[in-house]
C-alpha cells in the first residue's frame, strides 16, 4: 500500500486543530491584526526576559537606590522634542577617554593642564603632586528648561596585587559655560576603593555666585536650585533664564598616595583601570520617560509584557482546563456529580469576587508576601471565581454531544469511558475552548490591573501596577501623561489583540456568524 | 442445530420519574418498552422486528447491544453462541456466565468479559449521518473497534480496515480512507457504519432500520451487502424496520411487536401470505401499492384508534382497544377481555397471539 495511514493521536488532532484554525484566522482581518500584536508582544516579552536583570522587581521598587538615583526625575519621553516639547535632552558620555593624562612633578603643571582648576569661581588653589587625568565633555543645551544635575560615576577595577586603599583620588569637577563662566560643581577626596560616583553641589561656588551676580538669594535656595545656578543666568536678582549653548564638563582626577609614575605604570599595564561616565540629567529621558523616582517607565512597561502573557494565559488556561473537565464531567456522567457541580457553580457565581479579592489583597499585605507568591494567590483566586462560565457551557455541549449516536455506536463497540470523553466528547469541545481561552486572557489582565489600582500591591511592576503608581503619586494630578497613557495603552492593545483574535475564533467556529 | 442468539423472555421496563411527593404516594410505575419477549436466531438467519414505531424494536436491539441500564431490564436473559476462542477466555474469568457450556449469558458479563461479548454482537444504527463521528477520518471510524479492543499491530489493522472498507464494497479502499465522513454520500456512509462492525468479525449484526433513512435508490446496495455478508460470514442478523414489505424482501423469519410483545412470529413468506394475527393484517394493508391502476382504490386498513400508553397498557389483549376482528368476533370477546393470549404456535413454525387462531383450533 502506498499511503501508510497514520493513527492520528489525540495530541496530534489538537496540533493539527491549532495549525487550520491559525491558517483560517490569517483569513480575517481582525485575526490578522490580532495575531500581529500577539506576536510582538511575545517578541517583546522574550526581549524583556533578555535585557532585563533577573531581580528587577526588586530593583524597581527600591527608589532610593542605583540605578534609579542616575536618572533624571519626571522626565519626559526624549521624543517629544520632536513634537515641540521644550525639554533638554539627557546625555551619557559613557567611557570617556581622558583628554590629559601624566605625571605632575611641578605643582604648577596640574593649572597648565586643567586650567579650570584655577580660573573656577572661589576655587582653592590646589597644587600637588601626582597622576593627572583630565576629563572633558561637551553638552549642548537649547532650551529654556533646566537640565537636572550633572553625575561622574566610577568604576574601578584593579588587579589582585594592586592595593587601592593606598591610592587616594582628588576629584575636581567643573563647569565651563557658553558665558566663559567656570564653576566648580564638585570636589572628592577618596582613597580608591571608594570611589563611586559624584554629583554636583552648590556648596563649591554659591557664594562666590551670590556675590559675582549679586543676588538675592538664601544658601538653602542655591542648595535646591543648584541646576538653575548652573545652567541659567540671572536675570535679576532672583530669576533666572536658560543659558543656551556649548557647556565644557571638565573633570580633574588626581591621583597621589603612592608615586604617580607608578600609577602611570599601573594605568598603562592595565592592572588599574577606572572607567568614567559623565552623565548629564536633562528633563528628557529614554523612549518612555522616567517618573518622579527616576525609574525608567519603559524597563517597568518591558517587564509588564511577560508579566501580562504569564497572567493571561496562566489563568485562562486554568479557567478552562478546569472548566471544561468539570463541564464535561457534569454533562457526560450527570446524576449526584452533576448536581454537586453545579450548584458549586451556583455559589461561586453568586459569590462577589472584587471584595473577597480586595480582602485577599490586605492579607496578602500583612503576610508581608510580594511577588511572584502574592500574583500567585491572586490568580488562583481569579480563577477559583471564574471557571463557572465555562463549565456550564461545555456541560451543555456534553450533553448534546452525550446524546450523538455515534456516542451510542462507540459504546456499543466496547469504547471505555476515557475513550468516549478524549476521543469523541472533548474534540468537539475543543473549538469552543480555544474561543473561550482567548476571551479570557484579556479579562484576566484586566482584572489584575484593576486590583493595583485598587492598591493590592503584588509588588511586580505590573501594567496595573504602574498606573496605580502614577496615581498614587499625583502623576496624573502633574499631567505626567507618559506615565500613565503608555500603560493603558498597552493593555487596551493587548486586551483588543484577543477580542480580535476571540471574534475570529468565534467566526470559525460558528459559521453563522460569517459575513462571507 | 442450536441457535446463535436465545433471547428468553426479556423484559425492558424504564421507570418514570415522578416528583417528590409522587414518589412517597404512588407505587413505581413503569415505561413498559419490551414486555417479555423470547426468539432464537441461527446462522446464516435474518430474522426481522417488524413493527410501528413505539413497539419496542429499538430497545430490543438496545437491550441485546448492551446498551441498556442493567436496572432498567425487569426480567430475562439473552444467550450468545460466541466465538471459540470467546468462550474459552470468558469461561476463565468469569465461568458463571457460561451456560450448557455453549452459550454466554449477555447480563451476567462484568468488565472484560463483557468487552470480549461487545466483539460478537454489533450494530448498524438508522442514521448514517449521527452515528459517524463528523470530526474522524473513514480509517479512524472504522479502526476504532480494533484499537479499543487492541487487536492486531498497526500493519494488520491497516490490513483488516482494507479488507472490510473491500467486503462493503467502497473500493478501492486507499480512496476513502483519508475522507471525513461529510466527503461521503449517505449509502458510502452506511457502509462504512457496517465496515466498522465487520473489523470485529461478530456472529450477530443488528442492524436497527438500516435503510430508512437513505434514498430509495440506494436502498438495494446496503441490503445486497447485508445479504453477502450473511452468506460469506455465517453471521446471523436482526433486522429492525417498520417496513413489513421490505422485510419480506431481505428476511428469512419475520417477527411482528406490537406494544413491547411479539404478536405473530413465522418464516416470512408465511407470515406475509397468511397472516393470522389482525395486526400484521393491518400493517399488510398499509403498505402502499406501486400498481398505478390501484391508487384511487380506496384501502381499507383495518384498525383504529391510536397506540396506547407503554406506561398502561391495556387489561386482557393488549391489541384489543384497536381490534378490528374483536368487534366482528363477539364468541371471543371474553378471552380478549379476560386475559393476554400467550405466543402459540397455531400451524408448524408460525406463532401467534391471538385469541381467535388459538380458540378456533382448539
Amino acid at each position: 500500500m502506498s499511503k501508510m495511514p497514520v493513527k492520528e493521536s489525540f495530541i496530534s488532532y489538537i496540533a493539527r486543530s491549532i495549525k487550520e484554525g491559525l491558517r483560517e484566522v490569517l483569513t480575517y482581518n481582525m485575526g490578522r491584526v490580532g495575531l500581529a500584536i500577539l506576536v510582538f508582544m511575545v517578541v517583546m516579552s522574550i526581549y524583556s526576559i533578555i535585557v532585563l536583570p533577573g531581580d528587577f522587581p526588586a530593583m524597581w521598587r527600591y527608589v532610593t537606590e542605583p540605578p534609579w538615583i542616575y536618572n533624571p526625575r519626571s522626565a519626559l519621553p526624549s521624543w517629544v522634542e520632536y513634537l515641540g516639547f521644550d525639554v533638554s535632552e539627557t546625555r551619557t558620555y559613557t567611557a570617556i577617554r581622558p583628554q590629559e593624562s601624566r605625571v605632575i612633578i611641578n605643582p604648577d603643571d596640574l593649572f597648565r593642564y586643567a586650567p579650570e582648576v584655577e580660573r573656577a569661581l572661589g576655587a582653592r588653589r590646589v597644587a600637588l603632586i601626582g597622576y593627572l587625568e583630565v576629563y572633558r565633555v561637551e553638552y549642548n543645551l537649547d532650551s529654556r528648561s533646566y537640565p537636572q544635575d550633572i553625575i561622574v560615576l566610577f568604576n574601578v577595577k584593579a588587579s589582585e596585587n594592586v592595593n587601592l586603599t593606598n591610592i587616594r583620588v582628588i576629584a575636581l569637577l567643573y563647569v565651563t559655560r557658553p558665558d566663559d563662566v567656570i564653576l566648580k560643581i564638585g570636589e572628592l577626596s577618596v582613597s580608591l576603593n571608594m570611589l563611586n560616583y559624584m554629583k554636583a553641589t552648590h556648596e563649591y561656588f554659591s557664594l562666590p555666585y551670590i556675590s559675582y551676580y549679586n543676588l538675592n538669594l538664601t544658601l538653602e535656595e542655591m542648595k535646591t536650585y543648584f541646576n538653575i545656578a548652573i545652567f541659567g543666568k540671572p536675570i535679576t536678582s532672583r530669576e533666572f533664564e536658560s543659558l543656551r549653548g556649548t557647556y565644557q564638563i571638565t573633570l580633574v582626577l588626581l591621583y597621589i598616595g603612592i608615586d604617580p609614575r607608578e600609577i602611570s605604570r599601573l594605568i598603562a599595564d592595565r592592572s588599574l583601570s577606572v572607567s568614567v561616565d559623565i552623565k548629564v540629567l536633562g528633563t528628557s529621558y529614554g523612549l518612555l520617560g522616567t517618573d518622579i523616582y527616576g525609574r525608567d517607565l519603559f524597563m517597568g512597561l518591558l517587564f509588564g509584557f511577560p508579566v501580562a502573557l504569564t497572567i493571561g494565559f496562566l489563568v485562562s488556561l486554568a479557567i478552562v482546563a478546569i472548566g471544561l473537565t468539570l463541564g464535561v464531567i457534569s454533562g457526560y456522567f450527570g446524576g449526584r456529580i452533576d448536581e454537586i457541580i453545579q450548584r458549586a457553580i451556583d455559589i461561586i457565581a453568586n459569590i462577589p469576587l472584587l471584595p473577597i479579592l480586595i480582602l485577599v489583597g490586605v492579607a496578602i499585605q500583612t503576610q508581608g508576601w510580594t511577588g511572584w507568591p502574592a500574583l500567585s494567590i491572586i490568580m488562583i483566586i481569579l480563577v477559583a471565581f471564574s471557571w463557572g462560565g465555562v463549565a456550564i457551557i461545555s456541560r451543555s455541549m456534553a450533553l448534546s454531544i452525550k446524546s450523538e449516536p455515534y456516542i451510542e455506536a462507540a459504546k456499543a463497540l466496547g469504547a471505555s469511558t476515557t475513550r468516549i470523553i478524549f476521543r469523541h466528547i472533548i474534540p468537539q469541545i475543543i473549538p469552543y475552548a480555544m474561543a473561550a481561552l482567548v476571551f479570557g486572557v484579556p479579562s484576566a489582565i484586566i482584572a489584575e490591573a484593576g486590583l493595583s489600582v485598587l492598591g493590592i500591591d503584588h509588588g511586580l511592576p505590573t501594567w496595573g501596577r504602574l498606573l496605580a503608581d502614577a496615581q498614587a503619586n499625583r502623576g496624573v494630578a502633574y499631567n505626567m501623561w507618559w506615565w500613565v497613557l503608555p500603560p493603558g495603552l498597552l493593555l487596551g492593545l493587548f486586551s483588543f489583540a484577543f477580542v480580535a483574535l476571540g471574534f475570529t475564533l468565534e467566526t470559525i467556529v460558528e459559521p453563522r456568524l460569517r459575513r462571507r | 442445530m442450536e441457535p446463535l442468539l436465545k433471547v428468553e423472555n426479556l423484559k425492558v421496563w424504564f421507570p418514570i420519574r415522578k416528583g417528590f411527593i409522587g414518589t412517597l404516594l404512588g407505587r413505581a410505575e413503569y415505561v413498559r418498552a419490551v414486555d417479555g419477549i423470547s426468539f432464537n436466531i441461527h446462522e446464516e438467519e435474518t430474522f426481522c422486528l417488524v413493527g410501528e414505531s413505539g413497539c419496542g424494536k429499538t430497545t430490543t436491539a438496545r437491550a441485546i447491544m448492551m446498551l441498556i441500564d442493567w436496572g432498567d431490564i425487569k426480567s430475562g436473559r439473552v444467550l450468545v453462541k460466541p466465538h471459540e476462542e470467546v468462550l474459552t477466555e470468558i469461561s476463565k474469568i468469569q465461568p458463571e456466565a457460561v451456560i450448557n457450556g455453549v452459550y454466554v449469558d449477555l447480563f451476567k458479563t462484568r468488565g472484560y468479559a463483557n468487552k470480549l461479548m461487545r466483539r460478537e454482537i454489533q450494530i448498524i444504527f438508522q442514521d448514517p449521518f449521527g452515528s459517524i463521528n463528523p470530526r474522524m477520518r473513514v480509517y479512524d471510524v472504522v479502526e476504532e473497534p480494533l484499537v479499543i479492543h487492541g487487536i492486531g499491530g498497526r500493519e494488520e489493522r491497516v490490513e483488516a480496515v482494507a479488507k472490510a472498507l473491500t467486503a462493503v464494497k467502497l473500493t478501492p479502499p486507499e480512496e476513502f480512507m483519508y475522507r471525513y465522513p461529510h466527503q461521503l454520500s449517505g449509502g458510502q456512509r452506511q457502509r462504512v457504519a457496517i465496515a466498522r462492525t465487520l473489523v470485529l468479525n461478530p456472529k450477530i449484526l443488528l442492524a436497527d432500520e438500516p435503510v430508512s433513512m437513505l434514498d430509495v435508490s440506494i436502498r438495494a446496495e446496503i441490503l445486497q451487502v447485508l445479504e453477502e455478508l450473511k452468506k460469506t460470514r455465517d453471521m446471523g442478523i436482526i433486522f429492525i424496520t417498520h417496513d413489513i414489505a421490505l422485510a419480506r424482501y431481505i428476511c428469512d423469519k419475520i417477527a411482528v411487536m406490537y406494544l413491547g410483545k411479539i404478536v405473530e412470529l413465522a418464516d416470512s413468506d408465511t407470515i406475509i401470505e397468511k397472516p393470522l394475527h389482525p395486526y400484521t393484517r393491518a400493517l399488510m394493508s398499509a403498505v402502499p401499492d406501486v400498481i398505478p391502476e390501484n391508487r384511487l382504490v380506496l384501502r381499507n386498513v383495518p384498525i383504529k384508534g391510536e397506540v396506547p400508553s407503554a406506561v398502561r397498557i391495556p387489561a386482557g389483549c393488549r391489541f384489543r382497544p384497536r381490534c378490528v376482528a374483536y368487534d366482528q368476533n363477539s364468541w371471543v370477546q371474553e378471552y380478549c377481555m379476560k386475559e393476554e393470549p400467550g405466543l402459540a404456535e397455531v400451524e408448524k413454525g408460525h406463532y401467534v397471539a391471538c385469541w381467535i387462531p388459538i380458540r378456533r383450533r382448539v
